[in-house]
């Protein structure tokens, strides 16, 4: 474990990203829980859609309420009370998961276009976490199966942040008592994944990739339905710029990109 | 009237003084020697009602015991009521189970003798079996793998649906923006949104195609939105369509196995088809226990709460009774009779459920017997009420007395009543039998049975012999040594004693008991490993002893002269009465002095205690009936022209009964003739309108009191007491009174007239009238008599001159 406990004395901050899709409890205590065990302080970014105060000062702008599928008429200075009040919801409420958990907690509120604020912001953290999305229609943001997942999943591609996230992924796994599905497109990865992990007490599935790419694990992964999704920021998958709007819009679970 | 007898004829000869028991002819030297008896001694008519109550199976033949306390009821009945029993069938267990429909409404539950435990202990496995069942499969991978696709469905139309829409808005060159309330529409150029200005620059129609086109797509995306409950429901059936199937699954296989064993019995397996359906819709509760006991959370309480409804509550459990239940309640409240629904306080509220019905003495006695105590019945309120309820009824209904009473208004349990078949006994004095028979209609009808247990036993060798059995059977069910023939012989004796009549025996076996074991306890004080008739003397005498202290300072106040009480010499209307003093179960007798005048009068005879208020109906019956004898025989054809006045001396208290009406007409026959009455006898009797006297009450008590007085003086030989001649049957007298007379020191004389009593006292001839009704003149009577003509007489003249005297005096006037 001397690796594992150098990758959590290395991540000091774990950045988490909100945004105006919504953050159930149960994820965010997850989140709280990861800093804990990895001894980590959190901070909390919320970005402000740009595009979305934009749309706002149109003159026919309105709003399609997810409550009521009523339209109501919206400004710019509407649009924005709305937002800094979500925005202070959010930080209220990681405040408070972090105050019982112990864990140190900031939170800071970023304007711009959603997407390209979000890769900008979390450029230099080592871990980000994407809190895990629920329906894009819901307005509840309730996960009801949520408390029956009990997998962490993990793409692993053999760099040094592989083997990094793959640290932290069997730190979490054995601490919650979790199955730990490892997703990798390399054969030889995966044979030496086995032989590795075969000391380990926890339940673990080496899942070898059809294809290497994105849409492929996204869709493989599916059925293991994890709580949490650790991913290699240098991997292959994440270079292109499209992948952070499917991982963090497609995904139903917390994504944590460890660099 | 006839002549009287004389002095030697009326003296009670000593072998009548007590009647000693005599079982030289049964040969046996200990109470050992004797064969143990079953037999209810003297109680034949008692055992009779009792087997015929029992015997009959109609409604409201229930019985009364009834007999004074000591009799030995309660265990004669509970003895015969166990035999009887343990022939009859055992009768079923009962017990109480969650109502589903309504909670409030608990259903009863009827069983085979012995199974209802068994299906409360397979109620509570199968529960268990659930709680570790359910979570597991809930939690399985096949499960979450099901639930898991519908969600995905669900998600993958969301999605389908979304991106549809998104697509054909970016189609459009609009954007859709989630707000935190929802979603917003914009109007898109080279990947970013118009700002106003931008906007503004574009022409009418491009403005109005932008506006239209976001209207349009708006309109879909409520559409959309609107479809989301219909979705969400849909999922949410469907995810409970499959809770439902997995939970069904899971429950069937153990709710099978519990009613395979109850398949004879159709509303248990109902009940167990009402708990499975139960379980499935509640299945959730089940998951919960898992996820809390997961978490390391406190389950019992939980459980508790949850899972008691599948419970089952026996309220009687007869797998260990042998034929019919013989139960008694000693403290039959209401609620011990009835039952009872408790209540445990939670944050401040009182809170009850089925489990928490109790059973009462009517529950564990159905099927069989029940007996109770008349007395702490009628003392225990609402008992009595409840108890005739069920009677009536056939069944018992819980029910708390703040709802009986609708003292609360608040809801409770209304379990189901039990149907009742029971034969309650109850035990108690005649007193109350006769009180009930008297005043509560109902009672007849209800206690159709009265089983009268005897007081005493006509005494003969026979029962002498069976009371010689009884003795060593009591001694030996009470582990005391064994009683010599002296010793038995006198505790009969002592028996007779009890009854105050030496041709009877008391059938009090409480206090027949507590005579064994303190002579036994006297034996053992002597190192004897045999009670003799010295160990029974010492606990009767001993007994006596501790109770005496009340007697010893009455005797007191007469020997030290505070009370006044002759013993000797002689005097006019006064005589020495005889009365007994009851404290509990301690009787002692004292002397009384009762004195008489005699004036002048119209016929009055004053009782001085009833004119205060202080003297008994039956007592101024006595004084009556005397003053009715005085008119017959002395003043037939003249008036009585007396008045005469009554006291019973030094008396503070109630003086009640007619024993003493004999002394109180020799204390005036005294005073009317003037002759003195000797002090150093006392005398007892009632008398009727002829003279004759007749029994009394505590005569050997009576005679005991005077005795010691007298002892304490110092005995004559002139000294003794006068007692009705009907009396005699009933003397048992103390060893040291029997002594005293043998040797001629004291005397007991029995007499059947008054003029026998006059004789004894005054020594003088009580005269018997000629053929004109004229008696020798210096007889008692002729004395008397004379007296009552010279009364007579003085009143004729006293009422002629004053008649005369007023006449003239008008006749000077005119």
């Amino acid at each position: 474990m001397t690796k594992l406990q150098n990758a959590n004395d290395k991540h000091e901050q774990i950045l988490v990203i909100f945004d105006t899709h919504h953050c159930s409890h149960v994820s965010l205590q997850s989140i709280i829980n990861l800093a804990s065990s990895l001894k980590a302080a959190i901070h909390g970014l919320y970005v402000e859609d740009a595009n979305v105060l934009n749309a706002a000062n149109l003159p026919f702008s309105r709003e399609v309420t997810l409550q009521t599928a009523k339209v109501r008429k919206t400004s710019a200075s509407s649009m924005e009370r709305e937002l800094r009040a979500y925005a202070d919801r959010v930080r209220d409420l990681l405040q408070q998961h972090a105050t019982t958990a112990r864990v140190t907690s900031s939170f800071s509120i970023i304007r711009g276009p959603r997407l390209a604020t979000i890769i900008r912001e979390s450029r230099d953290a080592r871990l980000v976490v994407f809190p895990a999305v629920s329906s894009k229609w819901s307005s509840t943001g309730t996960q009801n199966d949520y408390h029956l997942r009990n997998t962490i999943a993990l793409y692993y591609d053999g760099t040094d942040s592989a083997d990094s996230a793959l640290s932290i992924a069997t730190s979490i796994a054995n601490r919650d008592g979790a199955d730990l599905v490892v997703m990798t497109s390399e054969r030889a990865h995966a044979e030496k994944l086995r032989q590795g992990m075969q000391t380990q007490s926890l339940k673990v599935i080496v899942h070898s990739l059809k294809k290497q790419e994105l849409g492929t694990l996204l869709t493989e992964l599916s059925p293991y339905s994890p709580r949490l999704f650790v991913l290699p920021e240098s991997s292959q998958l994440v270079q292109n710029s499209d992948y952070l709007h499917r991982l963090v819009d497609h995904l139903h679970c917390d994504v944590l990109m460890v660099r | 009237m006839t002549q009287p007898k004389s002095r030697d004829d009326l003296i009670v000869s000593s072998n009548k003084l007590y009647h000693a028991c005599d079982l030289s002819a049964l040969a046996f030297k200990t109470s050992d020697d004797l064969e143990v008896t079953s037999e209810h001694l003297g109680q034949s008519r008692a055992m009779e009602a009792l087997k015929f109550g029992i015997g009959m199976a109609h409604e409201g033949y229930n019985l009364y015991v009834l007999g004074s306390t000591g009799l030995g009821k309660h265990t004669t009945v509970k003895q015969l009521l166990e035999k009887e029993s343990s022939t009859a069938d055992i009768p079923p267990d009962w017990c109480y189970i969650n109502n589903f429909d309504e909670y409030h409404k608990p259903h009863c539950l009827q069983l085979p003798a012995g199974r209802a435990r068994k299906l409360q202990a397979d109620m509570e496995q199968l529960v268990d079996d659930i709680l570790v069942a359910i979570p597991t499969t809930f939690e399985s991978d096949e499960y979450r793998t099901q639930i898991q696709a519908i969600e995905d469905e669900f998600k993958e139309l969301e999605q389908k649906t979304f991106n549809e829409l998104s697509e054909k808005a970016d189609k459009q060159n609009i954007a859709m923006l989630r707000t935190p309330g929802g979603y917003t529409l914009g109007p898109i150029r080279n990947g970013e949104i118009l700002t106003p200005d931008e906007f503004e620059k574009l022409s009418e129609e491009e403005q109005e195609a932008i506006k239209s086109t976001i209207n349009e797509i708006e309109e879909d995306l409520k559409q959309v939105i609107r479809k989301i409950p219909v979705w969400q429901k849909e999922s949410r059936e469907r995810v409970k369509a499959l809770n439902r199937e997995v939970s069904e699954l899971t429950v069937d296989q153990f709710v099978e196995e519990v009613r395979r064993a109850y398949t004879d019995l159709s509303e248990v397996t109902r009940f167990i088809d009402t708990v499975k359906a139960d379980i499935i819709t509640n299945v959730d509760a089940f998951r919960k226990y898992g996820e809390q006991k997961k978490a390391g959370g406190n389950n019992q309480e939980l459980i508790k709460t949850l899972f008691s409804r599948y419970q089952v509550n026996v309220l009687v459990d007869n797998s260990e009774t042998e034929g019919a239940p013989v139960i008694y309640e000693d403290n039959p409240t209401y609620q011990n009779m009835v039952g009872r629904v408790e209540h445990v306080a939670q944050m401040g509220t009182l809170l009850t459920d089925f489990t928490m019905i109790k059973s009462g003495a009517f529950h564990r006695a159905n099927g069989g017997y029940l007996i109770l105590d008349v007395r702490k019945l009628l003392m225990s309120p609402f008992s009595w009420e409840g108890l005739k309820r069920v009677l009536r009824a056939g069944e018992v209904r819980i029910e708390s007395l703040e709802q009986m009473l609708s003292l609360v208004s608040t809801t409770s349990l209304q379990p189901d009543p039990i149907p009742i078949d029971v034969k309650v006994v109850l035990t108690g004095s005649r007193l109350l039998y006769y009180l009930l028979k008297e005043y509560d209609p109902e009672f007849g009808l209800l206690f159709k049975v009265a089983a009268d247990f005897a007081e005493d036993i006509t005494r003969d060798d026979k029962s002498s012999e069976l009371y010689a059995r009884m003795i060593a059977t009591l001694q030996r069910e009470n582990k005391l040594e064994p009683i010599d023939k002296s010793g038995i012989e006198r505790i009969i004796e002592h028996c007779s004693r009890l009854v105050d009549d030496g041709e009877k025996i008391s059938l009090h076996m409480g206090g027949l008991v507590d005579l064994l074991r303190e002579s036994d306890y006297w034996a053992k004080q002597s190192q004897r490993s045999t009670i003799t008739i010295d160990d029974v003397e010492s606990a009767i005498d001993k007994r006596r002893y501790r109770l005496d202290q009340i007697r010893e300072r009455v005797h007191e106040q007469v020997l030290r002269g505070t009370r006044l009480i002759d013993t000797e010499g002689e005097k006019v209307a006064q005589v020495n009465g005889l009365s007994v003093i009851q404290l509990g179960d301690h009787a002692f007798g004292q002397p009384s002095r009762i004195t008489a005048t005699a004036r002048l009068g119209t016929g009055k005879v004053i009782d001085i205690e009833r004119e205060v208020d202080l003297g008994g109906s039956i007592h101024s019956k006595g004084v009556m009936i005397l003053s009715a004898y005085l008119a017959n025989r002395y003043a037939k054809s003249q008036p009585l022209s007396l008045a005469a006045s009554l006291v019973f001396e030094q008396s503070y208290g109630m003086v009640e009964g007619d024993s003493a009406s004999a002394a109180e007409l020799c204390a005036l026959l005294s005073a009317l003739s003037e002759l003195p009455v000797k002090q150093g006898l006392a005398m007892t009797g009632s008398v009727n309108q002829h003279g004759e006297v007749q029994a009394i009450g505590g005569v050997n008590e009576k005679i005991e009191g005077f005795f010691d007085i007298c002892k304490a003086r110092g005995l004559n030989g002139e000294q003794g007491v006068i007692i009705p001649q009907s009396n005699i049957k009933h003397l048992m007298l103390r060893k040291d009174v029997r002594t005293a007379v043998d040797q001629g020191q004291f005397a007991i004389y029995a007499v059947s007239t008054i003029d026998e009593i006059m004789e004894l006292l005054t020594a003088t001839e009580a005269g018997v009238a000629d053929k004109t009704g004229n008696y020798p003149k210096q007889s008692v009577n002729g004395l008397v008599q004379q007296r009552m003509q010279k009364l007579t007489q003085l009143h004729q003249q006293y009422s002629k001159p004053e008649k005369t005297k007023g006449h003239d005096k008008a006749a000077k006037r005119k």
